[in-house]
C-alpha cells in the first residue's frame, strides 16, 4: 500500500519508507514499502512471523539497507557514515542483546559510554531505569544469570538509557511476567509526548492499548496503515475484546476468510 | 500503578526524550573512543569466560612441554657436544627454537580468543544493538580486534617468564627475546584479524574457531609445500607464509619487510572482516 501517511504533528523524530524493498538472496523481505511516521506518534507493527517486521526495524535502525527505495530517519538515511540521525535511536532488538559475562551495571556503563554519556549522566539514568524497571537488585548480577524477563528488562534500560527521541521495540513484553508487562506498559505512558515509538508484538489487545495506529506487514507488504480505527474498524469501540481483535486482524491479513 | 514512579524519589523527570540531561542526552562518539570502549568490555567478557580459562590451559601446557623438551634436548646436547669437545649455542639452540614454537602455540590459541567476539555479536540482536549506536562503524571491528591482539598479548607475555628465567641465568641475548617479542606480537596481530575475519564470515562460534584455525594453519605451513612447486609459485607461497617469517624474528634478523608483511595483512583481514559485515547489512541472511 504505497504512499500511505499517517500524520501527527509534534516535535521530535520521524521517519519515512519510499518504495523501500529489500531481498534476502531472491527472497523478498519487504516489497515497495511506503509510509510515514510523523513525530511523537505511538505506532505498532504488526504481522504474522516471517512478514518482513524485524527487517522493517533493522532498516529503521540502521543496521541493513534497502535494495530499493529510500528509508529516512529525522530526514537522513540511519545507516550513512554520519552517526547522527543514530544519535537519536533507541533500539530493543529481539532477545536479549546482553554480554552474559558483564553485571547489569556494567552493561549500562557500557551503553552509557557507547551513547556518549558522562559518568555522572549514565549514575543518573542507571538510578532512574533501575528504579522504573525494578532492576536495582539485579544491579551487580551478571547478564547470564538474569531470567528472561530481568534480561529482557535490562536490554530494554540499555535501550532507554541516553532518552532517545525514536524508541524502536521489538517484542518489549515477550517473556514477562503480568506484573511486569504493567509496568512497562507504565513506562510508555510516562515517555514524553515528542517521543515516536514504535512497537512490534503479536500480543493484539496490549499492542492496541499501547498504540495509537498500526502498521500491519504481510508477506513483506504493508497490508495496512494508519490509525487502528481505520485498520480495524469498530476496534476501539470493543477495546480488551482480544477475540474481536483477532477476527478483524485475521481477516485483514487473509481477506478470502473473512465472512 | 504504584511504585512504578520512574524517576527520582520526588522526579517527574522522564525515562526518555527531552529532559535535562539533554533529550538525546547522547552524543556522537569517536571512533577511538568507541574502539577502546568496546576493546575494554570485550577484554573483560573474554577473561570471565571459559574460552580465557581454556586458552591458558592450551597455551600454558603446550608452553610448558615444548619448553621442558628443549632444555631436556638443549642438556643432552651439550653433555654429547662437551664430550666431543666442543659447545651448543644456547641462543640458538634454547631461544631461538623455543620462541618459534611460541609463536605455533599461540596459532593454537588464537581461535579460543577471537571465536566469541563478531560471531557472538551477530547472534541475539548485539549487532543490531552496536549498529543503532551513534558511532563510527568501523569501530566495532577495531575494538573487537584490539580486544583479541590484547588477549593475545597477555597469553605471550606469561612465555616471558621461562625465558626471562634464561636470561636471569645468564643463558640467551636481550637482542633476541627483543626481535623474537616483536615478531611475535605481528604474528598475534594477524592471527587476531583472521581470527575476527572467520568470526565476521561465520554464523556461530565454533564455525569462527575453525575457520580461524584452518586460516592461520594453512598460512603456517604455506612454506612446508613450497619446495615442491613450481619455482614462481614456490616464491609466492613462502613469502605468503608465517613460519619463515617467524623464523627470522627468532633469530635475532628484524626485516621491515616481514614487519610490513604482517600489518599488511592485519588490515586486509579487519577490511574483509568490515565487508563482511557490511555485506550482511546489504545483502546478508536476516
Amino acid at each position: 500500500m504505497p504512499g500511505v501517511v499517517f500524520k501527527k504533528t509534534s516535535a521530535g523524530v520521524s521517519a519515512e519508507f519510499k518504495n523501500v524493498s529489500r531481498y534476502f538472496g531472491r527472497r523478498p523481505a519487504l516489497c515497495e514499502v511506503s509510509f510515514e511516521l510523523a513525530a511523537g506518534g505511538r505506532y505498532a507493527l504488526v504481522g504474522p512471523n516471517g512478514a518482513g517486521k524485524s527487517t522493517l526495524m533493522r532498516l529503521l535502525t540502521g543496521g541493513l539497507r534497502p535494495d530499493a527505495g529510500e528509508v529516512l530517519v529525522a530526514g537522513a538515511a540511519p545507516w550513512g557514515r554520519d552517526p547522527a540521525t543514530r544519535r537519536r535511536l533507541g533500539f530493543l532488538a529481539e532477545g536479549a542483546p546482553l554480554a552474559a559475562e558483564l553485571t547489569l551495571r556494567e552493561h549500562l556503563a557500557l551503553a552509557g559510554r557507547l551513547r556518549g554519556l558522562d559518568r555522572l549522566q549514565t549514575r543518573r539514568e542507571e538510578e532512574r531505569l533501575c528504579a522504573g524497571l525494578n532492576l536495582a537488585a539485579c544491579l551487580s548480577r551478571s547478564a547470564g544469570l538474569l531470567s528472561r524477563g530481568q534480561a529482557r528488562r535490562a536490554a530494554l534500560a540499555a535501550a532507554l538509557l541516553g532518552r532517545p527521541d525514536f524508541l524502536i521495540l521489538d517484542e518489549p513484553t515477550a517473556g514477562l511476567d503480568p506484573e511486569e508487562s504493567a509496568r512497562f506498559r507504565s513506562l510508555l505512558d510516562e515517555l514524553p509526548s515528542s517521543v515516536t515509538v514504535l512497537i512490534s508484538s503479536h500480543i493484539l489487545d496490549e499492542i492496541f492499548s499501547l498504540t495509537e495506529a498500526a502498521l500491519v506487514v504481510n508477506a513483506g507488504r504493508l497490508a495496512a496503515f494508519g490509525p487502528w480505527s481505520e485498520v480495524l474498524p469498530g476496534a476501539a469501540a470493543d477495546a480488551g475484546a482480544e477475540n474481536f481483535l483477532m477476527r478483524r486482524y485475521l481477516a485483514l491479513l487473509r481477506p478470502e476468510t473473512a465472512q | 500503578m504504584n511504585g512504578l514512579s520512574l524517576g527520582p524519589a520526588g522526579s517527574d523527570a522522564p525515562l526518555s526524550g527531552p529532559a535535562e540531561a539533554g533529550g538525546g542526552a547522547m552524543k556522537n562518539i569517536s571512533l577511538a573512543r568507541l574502539t577502546l570502549t568496546l576493546a575494554a568490555a570485550e577484554t573483560k567478557c573474554f577473561w570471565r569466560s571459559a574460552a580465557a580459562g581454556l586458552s591458558l590451559l592450551v597455551f600454558l601446557g603446550f608452553l610448558g612441554f615444548f619448553f621442558y623438551n628443549g632444555v631436556a634436548a638443549y642438556v643432552f646436547g651439550s653433555l654429547e657436544a662437551a664430550a666431543q669437545g666442543r659447545s651448543l649455542d644456547a641462543s640458538l639452540a634454547l631461544f631461538s627454537q623455543g620462541l618459534a614454537q611460541v609463536g605455533f602455540v599461540l596459532l593454537l590459541v588464537a581461535p579460543l580468543a577471537t571465536m566469541k567476539s563478531l560471531a557472538t555479536f551477530k547472534r541475539g540482536g548485539h549487532l543490531d544493538f552496536y549498529q543503532s549506536l551513534p558511532a563510527p562503524r568501523g569501530g566495532l571491528i577495531l575494538g573487537a580486534y584490539l580486544a583479541a591482539f590484547v588477549n593475545l598479548t597477555i597469553l605471550l607475555a606469561l612465555s616471558l617468564v621461562p625465558f626471562g628465567v634464561l636470561l636471569w641465568a645468564g643463558v640467551g641475548s636481550w637482542e633476541i627475546i627483543l626481535s623474537s617479542y616483536l615478531g611475535l606480537l605481528c604474528l598475534a596481530s594477524s592471527f587476531a584479524a583472521l581470527g575476527l575475519l572467520a568470526s565476521a564470515a561465520s554464523p556461530s562460534p565454533m564455525g569462527a574457531a575453525l575457520g580461524s584455525l584452518g586460516l592461520t594453519g594453512l598460512m603456517w605451513m604455506l612454506g612446508w609445500a613450497a619446495p615442491y612447486m613450481d619455482k614462481d609459485f614456490g616464491r609466492l607461497w613462502q613469502g605468503l607464509a608465517f613460519a619463515p617469517r617467524l623464523n627470522r624474528f627468532v633469530m635475532g634478523l628484524v626485516d621491515l619487510n616481514d614487519v610490513f608483511f604482517f600489518l599488511a595483512l592485519t588490515g586486509l583481514a579487519l577490511y574483509s572482516a568490515g565487508r563482511f559485515l557490511d555485506a550482511r547489512a546489504a545483502h546478508g541472511a536476516d
